[in-house]
């Protein structure tokens, strides 16, 4: 199956970081406080992953998330 | 630099995706993601949720690996580096991670590549709680043992996800296609000689010396080379 090639912007990365936050009804503190403590539940997970993709592509120099 | 950079990105895509569908029979559909010259390599399509790929025993779905890649461009400008990686095996049970293996460049107290597993000991966790009364600055969740690194290799000599696929074959009993050893043994070695050739870049006089050693006649390409050793002290 041929490589997808997918370009982002920096709108549409923060966009996506909102809506991932939306969704598990977080903020980025309350989420980086969860991290701090461990033991993240399944949905945290996902939304980690999600946000240390967007951090990375928008170089965020703050933290992973 | 731009065009060379997203053709590279996509190459080791596309390296991932036949890897993954040789060794688990997976299509896992890499996708290489781009922001200026920053890259997400990882499964999945839109962009919005980064899939991950199923791993089965005598086909139950059992678990998940997720995988992302994270591609910046070196100092010089003129090679794209994988600066981060992140392999996961995650439960279908509750969606958490098994286990982990982290790369990342530039981490500051962690060791730069470790495995975390998340798991339960008695007897670890009462050294840690001990510990942790002891250092709580160290220690800070004894109870957790995940939160454990366990050092491999540093930059240079990390594992490479064909170790991972092959842990989950070999000792996991997931599922794999017929000739997954050979598909394994040569990424491997194609991993490692690309890491080979990283080593050599960074410590270009003991390459030298090596060879010289060896019987090579050798001469530097101009003036003594800055050191690039630092790398190599870090856990």
């Amino acid at each position: 199956m041929a490589v997808q090639r997918i370009t982002e912007t920096w709108d549409s990365l923060q966009e996506k970081r909102s809506k991932v936050l939306s969704e598990l009804g977080m903020s980025r503190e309350e989420l980086r406080a969860r991290v701090r403590i461990g033991s993240l539940s399944g949905a945290e997970w996902v939304a980690l992953d999600k946000l240390k993709e967007i951090a990375f592509l928008l170089d965020d120099a703050v933290d992973d998330i | 630099m731009t065009s060379d950079a997203e053709a590279g990105s996509a190459q080791l895509a596309g390296e991932l995706n036949d890897l993954i569908r040789a060794v688990l029979g997976h299509e896992a559909s890499m996708a290489s993601v781009d922001r200026g010259g920053r890259f997400a390599i990882r499964p999945g399509g839109d962009g919005v949720a980064p899939d991950q790929i199923p791993l089965r025993v005598r086909g139950q779905h059992l678990a998940d690996l997720s995988v992302a890649l994270f591609q910046d461009v070196d100092q010089s400008g003129r090679r794209l580096v994988t600066t981060r990686t992140e392999f996961k095996v995650f439960s279908t049970r509750d969606r958490t991670p098994l286990l982990r293996l982290d790369y990342r460049s530039d981490m500051t107290s962690d060791p730069v590549c470790h495995w975390q597993f998340h798991a339960e000991r008695g007897a670890f966790t009462q050294l840690l709680s001990i510990a942790g009364a002891v250092r709580p600055r160290r220690v800070p969740s004894p109870h957790d043992l995940s939160m454990v690194h366990l050092p491999v290799g540093g930059e240079r000599f990390r594992p490479c996800l064909e170790d991972v696929l092959e842990m989950l074959v070999r000792d996991c009993g997931v599922d794999a296609m017929a000739g997954w050893e050979d598909v394994l043994a040569s990424g491997r070695e194609r991993w490692r000689l690309r890491q080979l050739r990283s080593v050599v870049r960074d410590l270009q006089g003991e390459a030298a010396e090596v060879l010289v050693e060896e019987g090579w006649v050798t001469s530097p390409p101009g003036p003594p080379l800055e050191s690039r050793a630092e790398s190599y002290r870090r856990w």
